[in-house]
């Protein structure tokens, strides 16, 4: 008895299947950048990439899709979008935000559409105050401009696989500030800790 | 996970959250980043840059052209916004790419131009001497700071300021 062989089954989760249920949002002034940018994404196997040229096309693609990761440059170009027919959300009011700005809002607006989600920032500079501004607003990762596809890949892994807490204090919201591992410092006062687990989309309220 | 709150002397309220990385969801369970991330594709995204720092000199000429265009125009506001977005436009894909001469000559362009104490006519004269140095940036290909050469041009402008 012969037997035929059994057709392949087609996996329905796939590498590219899981990237794809990945939405990225690039916020950058630079037509040209963001092409870049997008176009690395897309080199990487990410298929969902938007393109937002200020705070105000970022809120609306907050508000519309369900993201998964932000990369904003830090030098977006204020109140650059044409359109500026948009619903407003409270704390994004004024609109013509720089990005550690735009970050910081989103981070601490109790409205904010996303809070947890995951934030790489572009910049400038590597002097510290700028890095610090930058970490205090709620950024997750750094990659300094010139734009090497290598740290920026880095970058990108590191905020995935090596993911930090989320800290909320009285004034501050985001990502935990300390990366040396070990005790708080022997002064100040020690942090009361309520652990809880929560999924960034499931946390809209949680904020302080 | 449940929630368990330690018991703390001090009543800060701050609050760790252990958040999931919605990503790590959509990836699967026990999968990282990093499997996806290949030594391959991370090359193919090298290319990828390169190739965008060869094109620039080329794909920016337009907005290079419009600057000298609009730099030799007699001043206008709508004309002065139109020179800042050229300037913008090449300056932050010049600093993407890392070629500082082009970007640092850019943010003098903005600084002249925004430097109310500076005469109109001196301003017009700098902007027309920024915009020759992007010329010859743009015509050597220039992509680092341009060494001694680059610093000669920028330094010969202070007489300007």
């Amino acid at each position: 008895m012969s037997i035929s062989p059994r057709p392949a089954i087609k996996s329905s989760n796939t590498r590219a299947d899981r990237l794809a249920g990945i939405h990225i949002l690039i916020v950058i002034s630079s037509e040209r950048a963001g092409d870049l940018v997008k176009r690395i994404f897309l080199a990487l196997g990410f298929t969902n990439i938007y393109i937002a040229a200020d705070a105000v096309e970022a809120v609306q693609y907050l508000r519309d899709i369900k993201l998964h990761l932000i990369v904003a440059d830090a030098d977006i170009k204020v109140g650059n979008s044409v359109n500026k027919n948009h619903k407003h959300i409270a704390g994004f009011d004024t609109l013509e935000l720089s990005g550690i700005e735009f970050i910081h809002r989103l981070r601490s607006a109790k409205s904010s559409p996303a809070p947890f989600i995951p934030v790489l920032m572009l910049m400038d500079h590597a002097r510290s105050f700028q890095v610090t501004k930058a970490r205090d607003a709620g950024v997750n990762e750094i990659v300094l401009k010139p734009l090497e596809a290598k740290n920026f890949c880095e970058r990108i892994i590191a905020l995935v696989d090596s993911p930090r807490p989320y800290i909320t204090a009285p004034n501050f919201h985001g990502p935990c500030r300390r990366l040396k591992k070990g005790s708080p410092p022997a002064t100040g006062e020690r942090r009361r800790r309520e652990v809880r687990l929560v999924r960034y989309d499931e946390a809209k309220g949680l904020t302080a | 996970m449940s929630t368990t709150p330690e018991k703390s002397p001090d009543t800060s309220p701050v609050i760790i959250y252990d958040v999931k990385n919605s990503i790590r969801l959509e990836l699967g369970e026990g999968t990282t980043l990093s499997e996806f991330i290949t030594p391959e594709k991370i090359a193919a995204c090298n290319a990828l840059v390169e190739q965008a720092a060869n094109d620039f000199f080329t794909e920016a000429l337009d907005d290079l052209e419009k600057l000298e265009t609009l730099s030799q125009q007699k001043a206008a506001n709508s004309s002065i916004e139109q020179l800042r977005a050229s300037i913008y436009t090449i300056k932050s894909f010049a600093k993407v790419l890392g070629f500082t001469l082009i970007t640092e000559t850019c943010v003098h362009c903005l600084a002249a131009i925004d430097n109310d104490s500076l005469p109109e006519k001196k301003k017009r004269a700098l902007l027309g001497e920024l915009v020759k140095i992007l010329r010859v940036a743009f015509n050597h290909r220039i992509r680092d700071d341009g060494g001694a050469m680059g610093n000669a041009m920028l330094d010969s402008l202070r007489t300007l300021r």
